[in-house]
């Protein structure tokens, strides 16, 4: 009976086909926009743009190479490189990564900047997490920029399969999926996964170029412990220390603390390039509500304004069970780090930001003043300034397509 | 065919109306605010004055209990003209000729992962080492800069060792809410200076140490 009515409605069946094919079509053609990078405008400042590649030449041509921008202000001088973009679901890193580019200028000594660490990672988002592939931030003169929501982890449509276990490079072994992490990568593998060899090429410019400092630059769920913190290799944690007091002296109520780099952690950027380099290796977290385990739906507004209705219950909370005074209940923590905009009781991107580039901008005068090695960088956004004006006042126009 | 159909606009009737609640929760629990933000200046600091016949002596030793900002409280010492060196394992002879053991308190589980131990193994650890200062008649001074994020379950113990042994106390403010130092300090009766900012922990420990203002 079934069959006989189906071959009753050829028509239905040719329409409903179609429609399958649209729809395919649209699907193919918004997942494949996917692989298209966000625009970034070239400040004054940047004197070069080089490919990582350069510094490991089997990148070349793969979606791992990625642009290295150059702030060289001719002058001798400490060099430092900062990436930003490791996890392209960390937002605030490779938005703190897009404002230097656009408006810092290097003054004295050199810096470079990665904001795409894991370019692959930038062109697919987490499964099962309905991510949204992309964000606006707003300019004051109302035009929009926009930049990627992507994944932690390396496309794998770039790298597949994944091993069952990952040994990785500095022999821990993890989940088969940390193949594809790329601060579980490091020192890197020259002939390794696609990953390892990112890893690799971080670790070779670093080598080659001598530089003196590195800061890479992450976010994580406000229920991590280690959040709102600076984590430094041994080397680096005066110089982590040095900044941090600064960092507190210079703005008021700016709390941040400091973690020693484990080492029984391995693969991770502040322990294998501070042992495998010469560098001072130093990693910054700040709270992103979008990566948390209580998060409700993933929106463009809880990106960018930080505002989910299951933290701000989960800080009230917090701040009910602390009022209760001391005792164990008192005593345990849900969120380790507090809302940063205490009116709205949320996570704005541009506080994330803000502190940042403040970090960054005192890891860099601190190596000046307590190193025999100095850079000088000016341009980047103020904490204040980004805090009351927005990430968009300090974005460059849109460029054209 | 017509429960086929049945079926599917019940479906997404019931898919819009969940989607129709939770949206309307979302925009309630948004118009709802709380406490508190980086831009907001520091509590107001309540300075205990100190006995003068209470001066630390230089030349510090400084360490941790709970393995957790033990370089920026050296660094603090520095900033404060403090001669000072920081011992993360502290063994008896390290105490020769010192004037006083600094202890950062608090607990860091990437400190305590770094060295390579669980927190009962440093509690006890943090009691050896205070003793031995305490055989070796060096004074102890606690110091609390981490705040709120180093207080909690882990940190908890590692402070409680220090501020039952501690001489005196400087404690940032944050890592004082709830009273947790004020309580050890007024029941031992040993002075505890509360400071809001680490440019005031720069400044206690200078006037603790009598260091002239003009180092």
């Amino acid at each position: 009976m079934e069959m006989e009515r189906r071959i009753h409605h050829p028509r239905l069946s040719s329409v409903l086909t179609a429609l399958g094919a649209v729809w395919a079509a649209v699907a193919a053609v918004l997942f494949l926009s996917a692989h298209r990078m966000e625009p970034l405008v070239v400040g004054e400042g940047v004197t070069s743009i080089r490919r990582l590649s350069e510094w490991h030449t089997p990148l070349a041509g793969t979606p791992g190479d990625t642009d290295v921008y150059v702030l060289d202000s001719g002058v001798e001088g400490a060099k430092v490189l900062i990436t930003f973009g490791t996890h392209p679901n960390e937002v605030a890193s490779h938005v703190a990564g897009t404002l230097m580019v656009e408006n810092a200028v290097c003054r004295e000594g050199m810096l470079m900047v990665i904001v795409h660490t894991n370019a692959s990672g930038f062109t697919h988002g987490d499964p099962q997490e309905a991510y949204p592939t992309r964000f606006e931030i707003e300019r004051p003169d109302g035009t929009r920029r926009w930049f990627r929501f992507g994944s932690r982890y390396t496309n794998p449509v770039h790298q597949w399969p994944d091993p069952t276990l990952h040994i990785n490079p500095a022999g821990q072994v993890l989940a088969g999926i940390d193949s594809r992490n790329l601060n579980r990568c490091y020192p890197g593998r020259p002939h390794g996964f696609l990953t390892e060899q990112v890893a690799w090429a971080v670790c070779e410019l670093i080598r080659q170029e001598d530089v003196d400092l590195f800061i890479d630059i992450h976010e994580a769920a406000p229920e991590y412990p280690t959040v709102n913190v600076m984590i430094a290799h041994e080397r680096a944690m005066e110089l982590a220390s040095e900044a941090l007091i600064d960092l507190e002296m210079g703005i008021p109520g700016f709390e941040i603390n400091l973690e020693p780099s484990p080492l029984n952690l391995r693969g991770l950027t502040h322990r294998e390039v501070g042992d495998s380099t010469d560098a001072m290796a130093v990693l910054m977290e700040t709270a992103n509500p979008s990566q948390g385990r209580l998060k409700g739906r993933t929106t463009e507004e809880q990106v960018v304004e930080g505002r989910d209705s299951a933290y701000t219950q989960a800080y009230q909370h917090q701040i009910e069970i602390q009022a209760r005074g001391t005792g164990d209940e008192a005593s345990r923590r849900i969120l380790w780090a507090l809302p940063y905009d205490s009116a709205s009781g949320t996570y704005p991107l541009r506080f994330r930001v803000a502190r940042h580039l403040a970090g960054i901008e005192s890891l860099l005068n601190a190596l000046t003043y307590h190193t025999d090695r100095g850079i000088a960088v000016e341009g980047i956004p103020d904490h204040g300034d980004l805090i009351t004006q927005g990430i968009g006042a300090f974005l460059a126009p849109p460029p054209e397509d | 065919m017509k429960s086929t159909w049945l079926l599917w606009m019940t479906t997404i009737c019931l898919a819009a109306l969940i989607t129709g609640i939770s949206a309307a929760q979302e925009t309630e629990a948004t118009t709802e605010t709380v406490a508190t933000d980086e831009t907001e200046s520091p509590p107001d600091t309540l300075m205990v004055v100190i006995p003068d016949e209470m001066v630390f002596a230089a030349p510090a030793l400084v360490t941790t209990v709970g393995r957790a900002d033990g370089t920026i409280v050296h660094v603090i010492c520095r900033r404060a003209g403090i001669d000072s060196e920081l011992i993360e394992e502290v063994q008896r002879e390290d105490l020769d000729g010192i004037g006083t053991l600094v202890v950062a308190m608090g607990g860091s589980t990437k400190g305590l992962g770094a060295a390579g131990v669980d927190a009962d193994t440093e509690v006890e650890r943090g009691e050896e080492v205070l003793a031995m200062a305490s055989v070796a008649d060096v004074p102890i001074l606690g110091v609390h800069v981490g705040g709120t994020p180093r207080r909690g379950e882990l940190s908890d113990e590692f402070c409680e060792v220090v501020a039952e042994a501690a001489d005196a106390l400087i404690v940032k403010a944050g890592g004082n809410e709830d009273g947790f130092f004020t309580e050890i300090a007024e029941r031992r009766d040993i002075p505890l200076i509360e400071v809001g900012t680490n440019a005031e922990a720069i400044e206690a420990l200078a006037d603790l140490f009598g260091v002239a203002e003009d180092q």
